[in-house]
């Protein structure tokens, strides 16, 4: 009988043979030892995320259920909640209204590359990565660039679980309140301050209109400090481990830095940075001759979608030659990433600006480190080397 | 709230009250209506929400964006009344629009 456990270290090394295995043998999959429900072929996932009246964000998308730091957003409402608070953000995060950030990108991009540069060493989460997109939301937010640093500590401790325990470690949960702090302290401040055109003030504006509450404008700002860079951390690190894995790709990549985008769309289906999402059911449900009962937790493997071959021809071939974005790498539906376009936009400048100055590069997989969380996969630190030009 | 009717490619008509000025993408997916996807959910990344303004309306709603026409152009079956719903917000003043649901893929 086939085992998924998401809190196994094991399992955050390599999921996809065990994804392959809960497709074939068991597409409705039963966890007793955490009680929860797991679909993992495509078709499933996406009737899951499109099914909100039957599988609801309502009581969050962790397996473990919400705890006591947790807020309303846009990720654990259904609408009509959920259409309401998205639209406070949506416009915001339109591609023409995200390109605008172009330049601030690329000049972030290129400080935080410039120490690196000669050395001929990087370690691409550390140094490169794991910081941009922080340092974008910070500015987004109208937060001082200096407060990037411990953000990303917080919310890196409320990512990690330990080896097989379900939920926050202490860390997790003092990183959730520090960050709590922090924002109510942003809200208290801004809200006696002329408004500006930062995230922040448009959010205050919601708040002051009466659109949003003050519980959901935290719950907004606590969203936005985890969703401006986990994620977006590890699919450009992982679009590089995996270019690094498929040295041909990488050489057309390089050769021809318009295939960038396709790569980054590739990740996305082949080695998504978000592996997890659940949903509680709100009635019983059948699927797959067996009936899955109200109140129940049911896990959408995304990273299983993404190699499902009901779907895709030759899942397990890393081909940036589909150049489609026939993926559910950021989602599906109504809960669709609300961040997409500043996640590729940044992405695409972030492998532009490095493979600029690596040219090809070599991976130090020794040194390696994965996250280990239920939902987020990727690497914590990625030190590769590359060859530095003669001058 | 504005009340607007979606027709399927079938003919059937569904009037749908739009309480929380959704998105005429929203509107369909929130009422599980046939023939809109809505995949990125609004975010101008998939046209997937494509569907065709009635006549009487066309003019009546604000024009597409320069990047709303640029993804309209790559869409099949597309006419001169196409517009993407997730780009069309359903406003108190739109109590009366039609729109008509391309077929189900």
């Amino acid at each position: 009988m086939v085992e998924f456990d998401p809190y196994s270290y094991a399992t955050h090394q390599n999921p996809y043979p065990i994804y392959r295995r809960l497709r074939d043998e068991a597409p409705l999959y039963h966890n007793e030892k955490y009680d929860f429900w797991a679909v993992s072929r495509f078709e499933d996932c996406k009737a899951v995320l499109k099914n909100f009246s039957v599988f609801s964000s309502a009581k969050g998308i962790e397996l473990q259920g919400r705890h006591d730091v947790a807020y309303s957003d846009v990720m654990t409402t259904d609408p009509p909640h959920h259409t309401r608070l998205r639209h406070v953000m949506s416009e915001l995060f339109q591609p023409a209204k995200i390109a605008e950030l172009e330049q601030l990108i690329r000049s972030t991009a290129r400080s935080l590359l410039a120490p690196c540069r000669g050395s001929g060493r990087i370690d691409m989460i550390a140094d490169y990565a794991g910081r941009l997109p922080m340092l974008i939301m910070c500015r987004l937010l109208g937060y001082p660039p200096e407060d990037d640093a411990r953000i990303m500590k917080w919310t890196n401790d409320a990512v990690h679980t330990e080896e097989g325990v379900q939920g926050l470690t202490a860390a997790g949960i003092e990183g959730l309140i520090n960050l709590g702090k922090y924002n109510e302290n942003v809200i208290a401040t801004r809200s006696t301050l002329s408004l500006s055109d930062d995230l922040v003030s448009h959010l205050i504006e919601g708040l002051q209109g009466g659109r949003i509450n003050h519980l959901e404008t935290m719950g907004y700002l606590q969203l936005l400090a985890f969703a401006g860079h986990e994620t977006t951390t590890k699919l450009m690190g992982n679009a590089v481990y995996q270019l690094w894995k498929h040295p041909a790709v990488l050489q057309d990549v390089l050769d021809d830095p318009s295939l960038i985008g396709a790569a980054i769309e590739e990740t996305l289906r082949y080695d998504s940075s978000v592996q997890l999402q659940a949903r509680t059911t709100t009635r019983d449900v059948e699927m797959h001759g067996r009936v899955v009962p109200a109140g129940a937790k049911m896990a959408v493997l995304f990273g299983s979608a993404g190699r499902d071959e009901r779907k895709y021809e030759r899942p397990d071939v890393f081909d940036i030659s589909r150049n489609s974005r026939d993926h559910i790498g950021f989602g599906y539906g109504l809960h669709s990433c609300l961040g997409a376009p500043l996640a590729r936009l940044e992405s695409r400048i972030a492998l532009e600006e490095f493979f600029k100055m690596t040219g090809r590069y070599e991976v130090d997989e020794a040194n390696t480190r994965i996250v280990h969380s239920a939902n987020v996969h990727g690497f914590n630190l990625l030190p590769l080397s590359f060859t530095v030009p003669a001058r | 709230m504005a009340k607007v009717t979606y027709v399927e490619a079938t003919g059937v008509p569904h009037d749908i009250s739009a309480d929380y000025h959704e998105s005429v993408m929203e509107g369909a997916v929130i009422n599980s209506l046939p023939g809109m996807e809505g995949m990125c959910g609004g975010m101008l990344s998939c046209g997937t929400c494509h569907c065709y303004i009635d006549a009487a309306w066309v003019d009546r709603l604000p024009p597409p964006s320069h990047e709303e026409r640029a993804m309209l152009e790559n869409i099949e079956g597309r006419r001169p009344n196409s517009r993407l719903g997730c780009q069309i917000r359903i406003t108190d003043d739109l109590t009366g629009l039609v729109i008509h649901l391309p077929p189900e893929a």
